[in-house]
């Protein structure tokens, strides 16, 4: 306790310390007597630890503040309206940081569109608030003059508002704990640094700076962050080209940095918009990876059938093995002279053969999961879609119409994906070998009594009386090729999931077999 | 070398099989010997020996099929028992087709593998015996001199000794000494005996 203590407290000095260092770097182009001035990193990390803090952040905010008008301007206006244009400003980003982390829920690694575009957008309004009160407090105290009212509130706002694209998002993401990039990519990081910096030149020094003709320039590095490195290109190269343009313009005219600052914030979104879209769209390609490996573990089992083939020959070896040696050793004990000791000897042999059938059992047990299993809480739609885009190849080939049926709203279900992809895919390769060629399978999904109900119809020839009393007896088969396991894996697989199998009596000549299975808590 | 010296080779890449086979083999009074594979089988084969073979269908390298194709393309005619799996049943039909003398499904009991080894042996030992047969037809026939050959050779094809000594421009009455001397070193008994030899020392040169 005591120590949690010393550490937050440690922590507040050290923002008070940036926030103060900050403020002082940012304190130029200073034309009027309070602090409205056409960048403010500082607002950016204020709002950064309101965002990671919640409303425990601000008052340290509101000290910070304090402290750098005491400090770095030297208490200029009066006690009262200095409090409270700090305080009003306080409460804005405060209300807009609690919006942004109770209701929009905001991703502070900004991996996504939505989530830059939560920041931009309730910072705009904030700051705008912000500019608009804190101006207005000193103007009723008589600080600033009416006429200089909308060009300071600009300026304050224009202020803020870089210095909260800039600074916020390069808080948030690299506060998460930042995985350095190899040192390979060094090179190109150092390349896009070289680029931002000659940009900069090109743009600000050969051109001058009043006239902005070559500025659209600089989206050319910073899109090439944002492309490469996602997010995190985009924050750091955007931080990289304000700070930049800052020491460059650092003895130009108040009025030149705040137009020069519009352009900065329409290129700051830019980037960040793109950097996040880019991490989005990787996100997705990692999830779309993330499946296909699920898939693939999947096909590998291909079906029980080929499954069980394969576990017919590794136990068949040692079943033989032990047979032969049993064999052999009553051979020796049989007859006028009884080799005992050899008998026992290949006795002992006929033992571990046998073990070694049961450890194969066992590893097959671990694999089809009668044991524990993984169960998640899982979208049938999707299930029923990974199984058939599996069988599609298939499908097509044999000129099958494939169709999906069922609410588009399903509440999901508490399953192993990988069973329950299998027991689909494994009723749809049967239906798919009872039509053969040209007819169609269809697939429906609903709730019924509580349960998921998944029924796959073919229209197939259909199951004779005869054949449907041994459907689910292990190594019963009217295929060419197969062990007739698959159903009774799969009827297996459903029932430790609490479900039932079975094969529904349908009119119109149509094979439908149907389970269910248990939804989610 | 005789038919007790007959060995049943096992060719498994499953070390406890191959010894089980061998130790089954051996305690129902056969000779056995196993080997890991086909080509240390190949290695140390004497093709004059009688016996059989006992293969896996299912090995790495070369499987029991190619063992088979290889020993009758070598014109070895040792007969071969296929071992197949469960799902190996069209393989052993193929093998079947390609001369195998018989196939076991896994896994087999005693009284299966050791009726097929059984059968295999004796049609190995009929394959044995005709060998002999045709080798010592051969040493006896190596021992007629070049004119007592023509001479047989004449003879078999039902010719009379007179058109036969027209034939080899000699007299009828050398042509009969000729035959005499023939049917002794053959060891024949009649015409028809020395025909059959004949017949077999064709079928040895094919």
């Amino acid at each position: 306790m005591k120590y949690s203590i010393l550490r937050t407290s440690l922590y507040g000095c050290l923002f008070i310390a940036v926030y103060l260092i900050l403020d002082r770097l940012s304190y130029i182009h200073v034309t009027f007597p309070v602090n409205v001035t056409p960048w403010n990193p500082s607002a950016g990390i204020g709002l950064a630890l309101l965002l990671v803090y919640g409303i425990r952040g601000a008052p340290l905010l509101l000290v910070s503040m304090l402290a750098a008008d005491f400090s770095v301007r030297g208490w200029p206006t009066p006690l009262v309206p200095t409090v409270m244009a700090n305080l009003s400003v306080v409460i804005f980003y405060s209300t807009a940081a609690q919006i942004l982390r109770e209701n929009v829920r905001i991703d502070h690694a900004l991996g996504g569109v939505r989530h830059v575009m939560w920041l931009l957008g309730s910072s705009l309004v904030a700051s705008a608030l912000s500019a608009y009160c804190y101006v207005g407090v000193f103007l009723l105290a008589g600080v600033l003059p009416s006429s200089e009212f909308w060009s300071a509130t600009g300026r304050y706002w224009i202020g803020d508002m870089i210095g909260i694209a800039v600074f916020t998002p390069a808080v948030l993401v690299f506060m998460r704990r930042a995985d350095w990039p190899p040192l390979r990519i060094f090179a190109e990081i150092l390349g896009l640094g070289l680029g931002i910096a000659a940009t900069l030149w090109m743009v600000l020094i050969r051109g001058a700076p009043e006239n902005f003709q070559f500025f659209y320039l600089l989206f050319l590095p910073l899109i090439w962050a944002a492309v490469r490195f996602g997010i995190k290109g985009a924050v750091l190269g955007s931080m990289a080209a304000q700070i930049g343009v800052m020491v460059v313009l650092r003895e130009e005219s108040a009025e030149t940095v705040t137009a020069f600052q519009y352009l900065m914030l329409a290129l700051v979104a830019t980037t960040a918009f793109l950097g996040a879209a880019i991490e989005e769209r990787r996100r997705v390609e990692a999830i779309l990876h993330a499946r296909q490996d699920d898939l693939a573990q999947v096909s590998r089992l291909s079906t029980a059938g080929e499954m069980a083939a394969v576990l017919a020959h590794e136990l068949n070896q040692p079943l033989l093995a032990a047979i032969a040696f049993t064999r052999a050793a009553q051979r020796m004990l049989a007859g006028e002279s009884p080799d005992t000791p050899k008998a026992r000897s290949t006795l002992d042999r006929a033992v571990a053969e046998n073990q070694r059938a049961a450890e194969i059992v066992r590893s097959l047990r671990q694999f089809i999961g009668s044991g524990p299993i993984a169960r998640d809480s899982c979208s049938m739609s999707e299930l029923v879609a990974d199984a058939m885009a599996l069988a599609a190849p298939e499908f097509s080939r044999r000129g099958i119409r494939l169709s999906t049926q069922g609410d588009k709203f399903l509440p999901p279900v508490q399953v192993d994906r990988i069973q329950i992809q299998q027991v689909l895919l494994n009723l749809v390769r049967n239906a798919m070998e009872a039509i053969e060629r040209d007819g169609d399978i269809s697939v429906a999904t609903w709730v019924l009594d509580g349960m998921m109900a998944v029924q796959v119809t073919d229209s197939g020839p259909g199951v004779s009386e005869d054949v449907e009393s041994r459907l689910f007896q292990p190594f019963n088969t009217s295929k060419a090729s197969g062990m007739g396991l698959g159903l009774a894996i799969s009827r297996s697989f459903v029932e430790t999931h609490g479900g039932k199998l079975w094969l529904e009596r349908t009119g119109g000549g149509r094979t439908a077999f149907r389970f269910t299975l248990p939804l989610s808590k | 070398m005789g038919l007790d010296d007959a060995l049943v080779h096992v060719v498994d890449d499953d070390a406890a099989i191959r010894d089980a086979l061998v130790l089954l083999l051996e305690a129902a009074g056969h000779r056995a010997k196993a080997y890991p594979d086909a080509p240390s089988f190949l290695a140390g084969l004497d093709a004059s020996q009688p016996g059989c073979v006992l293969a896996d269908v299912r090995m790495p390298g070369m499987s029991g099929l190619d063992l088979q194709r290889h020993l009758k393309n070598e014109g070895v005619d040792l007969p071969v028992v296929i071992i197949t799996g469960h799902a190996d049943v069209s393989m052993a039909v193929q093998a079947l087709k390609a001369g195998a003398s018989d196939f076991i499904e896994k896994p087999f009991d005693e009284d299966v593998l050791l009726d097929s080894v059984n059968r295999a042996l004796d049609s190995g030992a009929k394959v044995f015996l005709e060998r002999r047969q045709i080798a010592d037809i051969q040493t006896r026939a190596e021992a007629l001199s070049p004119r007592e050959r023509e001479v047989m050779n004449l003879v078999v094809q039902g010719l009379p000794n007179k058109a036969v000594a027209v034939e080899l421009a000699i007299s009828a009455r050398t042509v009969e000494i000729h035959r005499a001397r023939v049917m002794e070193k053959m060891g024949a008994n009649s015409l028809s005996d020395l025909v059959r030899m004949a017949l077999r020392l064709e079928e040895g040169r094919e």
